[in-house]
C-alpha cells in the first residue's frame, strides 16, 4: 500500500508527536533521487564484462600478440589495481572495514579477476603447473584469502572459498572429473571435511571476533557442501543407511542452528535436504510394485512438512 | 465501485493494518519515529492476519505443489475412465474451496499454500477451458478471452501480483487474436496495435494508481506498470517483429531483404530504451529508469544479433570498458547532487534483493506482529550514513 496514503490517512493526526510527523513528511517529499545502486551495478557488470573480455581476447590471440607484451600488460594492470588498493587501504581491523571510496571494492575485484587471467596465461604459455594443475587453484585460493582479509572484501572471500574447494576436488579426483564415475568415495569424504572446516572457520570468525561479518559466507558454503556431499554419497554408494543417518544428523544440526539464530534460511536448508534424502531412501527400499505406498508417502509427508512450517513460530516460542 | 475492497478474499482491514505496521517499521528503521511511537502503532494495528517469511513461503509453496500434484494426479488417474471433464471440474472445485476455506481459517496472508492452491487451480481452469472450447472458432480468441476474465477476477479477489501480470499479458493475447481476424493486414498493423494498447495501459495506470479505492492492489498495479513498459518496447523490437513475421506470419526474407518498415523498427529499438532512461531520470521514476537500462541491453543484443562483426570478446571488453567509464564519470559528476539526482545511497530502498547475505541475515523472525522482535541482524547504518563521502 502506498506510504503517502498511509501517512495521510493514519498517521497525520494529533495522536502522534509533531516532530515525527514532520520527519516523515520531509522524507516522503524528499526530492533527491538516488542512483546509487544503478551505478554500482553498472560498475560491477563493467568489471565482470571487462575481465571476461580480456581473458577471452588473450586466449584467442595468444599466438599473434607478442608474449612479453601480453604478460607485461596484464601484470601491469593487475599490479596497478593492487598498488592503488594498498595506497587507499584503511588499516586492518577485526571488525568490518568500510571504504568510503565507492570504486575501491571494484578495483580490488578487477585486480583479482585479472590476476587469474595472468596466471592462466602463464600456465598456458610456460606450463608452470603442468604436472600439478590443481596447484593453480591453491595459489589462487591463498592469494584471494589474503586479499579478502587485507582489504575486507566478501566477494573475493567467496572466490577464495570456491578456489580452495576446486583445489581439493581436483586433487582428490584429478582427471576423472568428467569421466566415468561421477563421485568417488574420496571426493565425498573430502567434500564433507572441507564443508565442516568452513563451518568451523565460520565459528572461529565469530568466537574470536576475526572479521566476524565473514561468518555467513563460510557457513553457507560449508553447510551446502556438507549436505551436497552427504546427498551425493547417499545416491551413489552402498552404505545407504549410514549416510542417511549422517544426513539426518546434519539436518538436525542445521535445524538447531536455525532455532538459535532464528534463521529461516537454514531451517529450509535442513528440511529440504533431509526430505530429499528421506524420499530417496524410502523409494530405494521399495520394490517396484510397492510404489502405491509412494503416493501416500508424498501426500502425507507434504502435509506434515507444511504443517511444520506453518507452526514453526509456535513450536519455537512454546 | 464503492466497496471494491469487499471482493477481496482476505479481510481488507487486516491487510491495511499489516501495511500500516510495515510502513511504521520502515520509518522506525530510518529513525523517523521513536521506539515508543512504533510500539504504539503496532499495538493499535494488531491484525488477525500475519505475513509469512519469504523462505518459509517458498518452502510451503514447494511442498504444497508436491502434495497437490500427487493428490490431483492420483485422483484423476482413478476417475479418468469415467469422464475427463468431470475430473477436471472436481479438481478445480476442490482447489478453490480449499483456497477459500484456508484463507478464511488460517489467518495467514500469502503463506505459500494460498499461492499454490491458486496457481494450480488456475492452471486446471485453463486446461478445462481449452478442452471445452478447442473446437470452436476462433478458438484462441475465445479461450484467451474467457481465461482473461477468470484471471482478472482472481487477481482482484486474491490480490496476487503474478496473476495480475498474467492477466495483462492475457489481455494482450486477446488483442492479438482479435486483430488477426482482420486477415492479411493484421501482419502490418499488429506492432502498432500492441504498442497502442501498451502505451494506453501505461498512461491509464499512471493516472489511476493513486486512487484510494485501488490501494490494496498497489503492488499488482506496479507489476502491470512494469509490464506495459516492457510490452511497449517488445511490440516494436526489431528481433521480435522479424521473428514473429517469419515464424507466425510465414514471411520469407531473402539475403538482401528486410521486413517492411524495417527502418522504423531499427529506430524504435534504439530509441525507446533511451527515452525510458531520460524520462526515468527526469521524472525520478525508478521503474522507468531500470526498465530503460535492461531494455537498452536487450537492444544492444538485438543489434549484435543481426549486425555482428564477429569477435564477441571484443564486444565484451568494450562493453565492460564503456560501463565502467560511464559509471565512473557519473559517480564523479554526482559528487554533489545535480538536477536533484545523487549518488548517495537512499537508505529507504530495500536492497535485500541485491545481496543474498543480507536477505538471509535480515530474514529472522521479523514479523510486524511480533511485539518483541529485534529486527534481526543487518545493517541499517546506526543512524548515520556509513559509506558517505
Amino acid at each position: 500500500m502506498d506510504e503517502k496514503y498511509i501517512f495521510e490517512k493514519h498517521f497525520n493526526s494529533e495522536n502522534y508527536p509533531e516532530n515525527e510527523r514532520i520527519n516523515i513528511s520531509k522524507y516522503l517529499s524528499n526530492s533527491l533521487f538516488s542512483v546509487h545502486w544503478e551505478l554500482k551495478i553498472m560498475l560491477y557488470l563493467g568489471v565482470v564484462l571487462l575481465s571476461s573480455g580480456i581473458g577471452i581476447l588473450i586466449y584467442k590471440n595468444i599466438d599473434t600478440i607478442g608474449h612479453i607484451t601480453i604478460v607485461s600488460l596484464i601484470a601491469l594492470a593487475t599490479f596497478g589495481c593492487f598498488v592503488y588498493a594498498f595506497r587507499e587501504k584503511l588499516p586492518y581491523s577485526n571488525t568490518e572495514v568500510k571504504h568510503s571510496n565507492p570504486f575501491y571494492d571494484y578495483i580490488i575485484l578487477l585486480g583479482s579477476l585479472l590476476f587469474v587471467t595472468f596466471l592462466g596465461y602463464l600456465q598456458f604459455q610456460y606450463e608452470i603447473f603442468s604436472e600439478h594443475i590443481q596447484y593453480i587453484s591453491l595459489l589462487i585460493a591463498i592469494v584471494y584469502f589474503s586479499i579478502a582479509y587485507l582489504f575486507d572484501h566478501r566477494g573475493v572471500l567467496s572466490m577464495a572459498i570456491t578456489s580452495l574447494s576446486a583445489f581439493v576436488g581436483i586433487t582428490v579426483k584429478p582427471l576423472d572429473f568428467f569421466g566415468s564415475n561421477f563421485a568417488s568415495q574420496e571426493m565425498v569424504i573430502s567434500g564433507l571435511f572441507l564443508g565442516l572446516s568452513f563451518c568451523l572457520l565460520s565459528y572461529i570468525s565469530i568466537k574470536y571476533n576475526i572479521k566476524n561479518h565473514f561468518y555467513f559466507t563460510y557457513l553457507n558454503f560449508g553447510a551446502q557442501l556438507v549436505f551436497i556431499s552427504l546427498l551425493t554419497g547417499l545416491f551413489t554408494f552402498d552404505t545407504k543407511f549410514t549416510l542417511f543417518i549422517l544426513l539426518l544428523i546434519a539436518s538436525v544440526g542445521a535445524y538447531k542452528y536455525a532455532v538459535t539464530q532464528k534463521s529461516y534460511y537454514f531451517l529450509l536448508m535442513g528440511v529440504v535436504y533431509a526430505y530429499v534424502g528421506l524420499t530417496y531412501y524410502i523409494f530405494h527400499s521399495l520394490d517396484s510394485n510397492e510404489y502405491d505406498v509412494g503416493v501416500l508417502y508424498f501426500i502425507f509427508s507434504s502435509v506434515a512438512i507444511i504443517a511444520f512450517f506453518m507452526n514453526f513460530k509456535k513450536i519455537l516460542h512454546g | 465501485m464503492d466497496n471494491l475492497k469487499d471482493i477481496i478474499a482476505y479481510n481488507p482491514d487486516d491487510l491495511e493494518k499489516l501495511s500500516i505496521v510495515k510502513s511504521a517499521k520502515k520509518w522506525f528503521k530510518l529513525n523517523l519515529i521513536s521506539q515508543e511511537t512504533f510500539d504504539n502503532v503496532k499495538f493499535n494495528n494488531q491484525s488477525n492476519i500475519a505475513n509469512t517469511n519469504l523462505f518459509i513461503r517458498i518452502g510451503i509453496f514447494i511442498f504444497t505443489v508436491i502434495g497437490l500434484s500427487v493428490t490431483v494426479g492420483w485422483f484423476s488417474l482413478m476417475l479418468y475412465k469415467s469422464n475427463e471433464y468431470f475430473v477436471l471440474v472436481v479438481n478445480i472445485l476442490i482447489a478453490f474451496s480449499f483456497l477459500e476455506l484456508f484463507i478464511h481459517q488460517s489467518q495467514k496472508y500469502k503463506s505459500g499454500i494460498d499461492d499454490a492452491l491458486l496457481y494450480i487451480g488456475l492452471f486446471l481452469i485453463l486446461i478445462l477451458i481449452i478442452k471445452l472450447l478447442d473446437k470452436t472458432e476462433p478458438n484462441e480468441l475465445i479461450i484467451s478471452l474467457i481465461f482473461l476474465i477468470v484471471l482478472i477476477l482472481s487477481a482482484l479477489r486474491y490480490v496476487d501480483m503474478l496473476v495480475a501480470g498474467l492477466a495483462y499479458c492475457c489481455a494482450l493475447v486477446v488483442v492479438f487474436y482479435l486483430f488477426l481476424i482482420f486477415g492479411e493486414v493484421a501482419k502490418y498493423i499488429m506492432p502498432f496495435v500492441l504498442m497502442l494498447v501498451s502505451a494506453g495501459s501505461y498512461f491509464l495506470i499512471l493516472k489511476n494508481k493513486n486512487n484510494e479505492k485501488l490501494r490494496f492492489w498497489s503492488e499488482s498495479i506496479w507489476v502491470i506498470e512494469l509490464l506495459t513498459l516492457i510490452t511497449f518496447y517488445l511490440s516494436g523490437n526489431y528481433f521480435v517483429i522479424r521473428t514473429a513475421s517469419e515464424e507466425f506470419f510465414n514471411l520469407v526474407i531473402g539475403p538482401n531483404q528486410d521486413i517492411p518498415f524495417a527502418w522504423l523498427f531499427y529506430i524504435f529499438t534504439a530509441i525507446v530504451p533511451l527515452i525510458y532512461i531520460f524520462y526515468g531520470l527526469k521524472n525520478k521514476n525508478r521503474t522507468l529508469l531500470n526498465a530503460g537500462f535492461i531494455l537498452l541491453a536487450v537492444s544492444v543484443l538485438t543489434f549484435k544479433y543481426y549486425f555482428s562483426l564477429g569477435h564477441p570478446e571484443i564486444s565484451l571488453t568494450i562493453a565492460g570498458l564503456v560501463l565502467i567509464v560511464i559509471a565512473y564519470i557519473s559517480i564523479k559528476y554526482l559528487k554533489t547532487p545535480k538536477f536533484d539526482i545523487t549518488f548517495e545511497e537512499d537508505k529507504s530502498i530495500n536492497k535485500s534483493l541485491l545481496d543474498l547475505e543480507n536477505i538471509v541475515v535480515n530474514q529472522s523472525i521479523n514479523s510486524p506482529n511480533n511485539l518483541d522482535s529485534n529486527f534481526g541482524g543487518g545493517d541499517f547504518g546506526g543512524g548515520g550514513a556509513s559509506g558517505s563521502y
